[in-house]
């Protein structure tokens, strides 16, 4: 079981990867566009800055150059301040740059979150600059945002699959369990069988091996039959009509006599064969928890049938599973393909089934319908 | 002659594992929960468990732990991998999915024996003595000359006693030919047993079947 649940996660996160790496081959072309456009729109701006810049350059007079003993001036054109220095060193900036500020060859500035620009280089007496916009940031924006939205398409495909997955396994649960409940009646006929045919049996011994493949083939009888109805309900050959209650009770009580009934709602709108098979699983059920003899009450008020039955009970462990619709193979309650039926013919008529039980006390099915007004 | 717990919930297939293993001759004590099969364990000690996997109470395999040193068999309904594997990491001696051929359980049932020394060493019909262990037959008290094939032969039908087996699985379980073929080779064989041994009456030829040896003709 751990060995199956340990591949089945790898296998999980290697598609996951598979997903994420080839939507992200998809995306890089787009997001590589995107980011040239931002790229060629910065140096346009830079060029235009450096060429602004330059010709305040040629107009700074000599006075003002000096106004800063270590090179500095500043300009003021309109809106953005300038300190331009003149050497090793010049800084375009909105506002005067610390001079302690170390300076490289090529270094970006912001300020305020604001301006960004290139500067200096020197030539032998004059200065070469470059001036732009910061692309950095913008670039690794774009990036991350492209990575995390590869990243929820992902996911989002997993959940998708995930649900996927699960309603499939709902759907042939059921199925998965009959296959398994086959098993049983065809181990005894084939075993019998094969006694008759090979062994030398005494009569008595003939007798229960007959016996047992007879009451086995009945077995895969009833099998079928669930078989055929669960196929209907998945066909959703649902036919609602208006049900006399009362008179389905009586067709029940023929069926199981020690049914007792007490019918306070009189017509609901189901699908009267399903409705049947519900009823009777139900109490087919309870009749088998009952000491025999013991009456099953089968109480109907508007929106609410019970079952109630004073049988043996169920232990919680035993409760929660008959209470999960979707429950796996269940161990303690061998009632075949019942219960799940049961879930799902109701779950068509939009109504909840529920038990709920005490050990030794017995148990109570409960069916409510959504829609009580009805 | 070994004494073999049976733990199935389902009755049909526990009486039909029992009725099995009785015809072969081994003691079968059927148990239909985990709580029966621990008290009848402790009171008195098996030499095999055979045990489902699903009961209404517990699963075999925390029975199969609580027994621990038992050799078993498991039966198990889900053909799963998962839970092949499950029960070979406990340490489960075989397991056999539903639907079972009988001769099948048999078999490894005999296999298990085997290998953990509980296998029957001698047995005794008419006058013959069969030594599993030495590997002879004495008839009368005086030893019968049997090829290894006419003494594997033997082995096989006296172990699966009362049973029919086809010529193919003779030939498979006694010399380990699996080939489809010659299986008329078995008959003349079988005619050489009857006659060094007088067993016409208990080899006896199953039409459409096999052979089967009769404990009581």
């Amino acid at each position: 079981m751990k060995l199956r649940q340990k591949s089945y996660l790898w296998t999980v996160l290697l598609v996951a990867a598979v997903l994420f790496v080839s939507m992200l081959c998809l995306v890089i072309p787009n997001i590589r566009m995107t980011i040239g456009s931002v790229e060629s729109r910065a140096l346009g701006e830079e060029k235009a800055l450096a060429l602004s810049v330059d010709g305040l350059f040629e107009k700074i007079p000599d006075e003002a150059r000096k106004k800063y003993a270590r090179g500095y001036a500043v300009y003021d054109s309109g809106g953005a301040t300038f300190a331009l220095g003149k050497g090793r060193e010049t800084w375009v900036a909105t506002e005067p740059v610390p001079p302690e500020t170390e300076v490289g060859k090529v270094r970006w500035i912001t300020r305020d979150g604001r301006t960004v620009l290139t500067i200096t280089d020197t030539l032998s007496d004059g200065v070469w600059l470059r001036y732009g916009l910061d692309t950095t940031e913008v670039v690794q924006r774009l990036t991350w945002q492209a990575i995390g939205s590869t990243l929820l398409c992902t996911l989002l495909t997993c959940g998708v699959a995930a649900a996927l997955y699960v309603m499939q396994e709902r759907i042939n649960r059921p199925v998965e369990r009959l296959a398994h409940e086959l098993r049983t009646p065809l181990t005894v006929i084939r075993g019998y069988g094969e006694l008759l045919e090979r062994a030398k049996l005494t009569p008595e011994q003939q007798h229960t091996a007959a016996s047992y493949i007879v009451s086995e083939s009945e077995r895969l009888g009833e099998i079928s039959q669930k078989l055929l109805t669960l196929a209907d309900a998945r066909k959703n050959v649902f036919r609602p009509e208006r049900v006399d209650l009362a008179a389905l009770a009586a067709h029940l009580r023929q069926t199981y006599p020690t049914l007792e009934t007490d019918v306070q709602w009189n017509e609901l709108t189901a699908d009267r064969a399903l409705m049947l098979s519900l009823l009777g699983n139900l109490i087919g059920n309870a009749v088998k928890a009952s000491a025999p003899g013991s009456p099953v009450l089968l109480n109907a008020s508007p929106g609410v049938i019970e079952i109630v039955d004073r049988g043996s009970g169920m232990t919680p462990e035993q409760l929660r599973y008959v209470n999960d619709p979707t429950h796996a193979r269940n161990p303690s309650v061998r009632s075949g393909l019942g219960v799940p039926l049961c879930h799902e013919i109701a779950a068509l008529h939009g109504a909840t089934l529920r038990y709920t039980s005490e050990p030794g006390k017995g148990t109570t099915a409960t069916v409510k319908f959504a829609d009580a007004a009805q | 002659m070994a004494r073999i717990l049976v733990l199935e919930d389902e009755k049909a297939i526990n009486d039909l594992v029992a009725l099995n293993l009785g015809m072969v001759g081994h003691t079968a004590v059927q148990a239909f929960t985990g709580k029966e099969a621990l008290s009848i364990a402790a009171t008195t000690p098996v030499d095999l468990l055979i045990l489902d996997v699903m009961l209404p109470d517990t699963d075999g395999f925390s029975v199969y732990e609580k027994l621990k040193g038992t050799p078993a068999i498991f039966l198990t309904a889900l053909g799963e991998t998962a839970d092949k594997v499950k029960g070979f990491e406990r340490g489960a001696d075989d397991y056999i999915v539903k639907p079972f051929e009988m001769t099948e359980l048999l078999l490894r049932v005999e296999a298990v024996l085997r290998r953990t020394h509980k296998s029957e060493s001698r047995y005794h019909v008419d006058d013959i003595e069969i030594d599993f262990e030495a590997k002879t037959v004495t008839k009368g008290g005086v030893p019968v000359e049997l090829t290894m094939q006419e003494y594997a032969l033997l082995e096989v039908l006296v172990k699966n006693r009362n049973i029919a087996l086809s010529r193919q699985r003779l030939m498979r379980e006694a010399w380990d030919v699996s080939f489809l073929g010659e299986s008329r080779t078995i008959d003349v064989h079988i005619q050489r047993l009857r006659k060094k041994l007088g067993m016409d009456d208990r080899i006896k030829t199953i039409y459409r079947l096999g052979y089967r040896f009769e404990e009581t003709p």
